[in-house]
């Protein structure tokens, strides 16, 4: 019997939105710009290793484990392809979210 | 076949790797009722709890060196036999503590025993018996210490 691989897809089914968060990657800028996300890591102590938040209206209609895959293919896809490895963790929330979860994010943003 | 038999074919144990996959599961599951299914909270805070206890076993297998087929749910049973809760929190991460041949610093040893802590108060497996509603800022302290534990995790290990 031939032999049937079944991979699961860890691809984003969002390439728009991979789009432009590598775009605001790429921009690395400080200023605040109406609908752009703001994106936070943080680091493991002594390692180089992080976690990535992004607080973006944009996630509205996109599932909590499909905000991570369009996380994790946006760095690949930005300038910053090598730090993917050391991504530690994901986590995607809207505005509305991040408020009512009271969401503690540091003070070492992007 | 049913579905067990199905499960346990697929993953005969648990192990380090599946309990980590697992755990990242059960955190996207939660997500995924808070956000959607808004009156889902109480079922989402359930599965954030499983969700932390998970990343503590994986740490325990971890520290203790169990190769990457060893059943990391057995070692854990034997290992906090005498515990009157196989899911209290607190004993795990003291299990996991305890394991490393070099503690952690002080103020990560702090922050650990305080987020465990939290996530402790504020869950129970008993939830699944439970029909009251809560809402999303009722899960913010819990919430709050499962995202610092998921981030912070590998500090017990590294």
């Amino acid at each position: 019997m031939p032999v049937k691989k079944r991979r699961p897809n860890i691809r984003s089914n969002r390439p728009d939105l991979v789009n432009r968060l590598a775009a605001e990657l790429d921009r690395d800028s400080q200023d605040k710009i109406a609908g752009v996300p703001d994106i936070y890591e943080d680091y493991v102590p002594r390692s180089d290793r992080f976690s990535v938040t992004v607080v973006w209206d944009a996630w509205h209609d996109v599932l909590p484990q499909q905000r991570g895959k369009t996380i994790m293919d946006a760095y690949e896809q930005s300038n910053r392809r090598e730090d993917v490895v050391n991504i530690n963790a994901t986590l995607g929330v809207t505005p509305s979210e991040a408020a009512k979860l009271g969401l503690l994010v540091s003070e070492t943003s992007k | 076949m049913g579905l067990l038999a199905d499960v346990r074919l697929i993953e005969p144990v648990e192990t380090i790797h599946t309990m980590e996959i697992a755990s990242e599961a059960r955190f996207d599951e939660a997500l995924s009722l808070a956000f959607v299914h808004e009156d889902a909270c109480l079922t989402a805070a359930y599965l954030l709890g499983y969700a932390v206890e998970m990343r503590l076993k994986a740490a325990v297998g971890r520290i203790r060196g169990l190769a990457p087929a060893d059943d990391l749910y057995e070692h854990i049973r034997l290992a906090i036999i005498r515990a009157p809760d196989r899911h209290d929190l607190a004993t795990l991460l003291e299990l996991a503590l305890a394991s490393r041949r070099v503690p952690v610093s002080a103020s990560l040893d702090t922050d650990f025993r305080r987020h465990v802590g939290i996530v402790a108060e504020n869950w129970d497996v008993l939830f699944r018996y439970k029909a009251a509603r809560i809402g999303l800022p009722e899960l913010a302290d819990l919430f709050n210490s499962v995202v610092w534990i998921r981030q912070s995790h590998e500090s017990l290990w590294r």
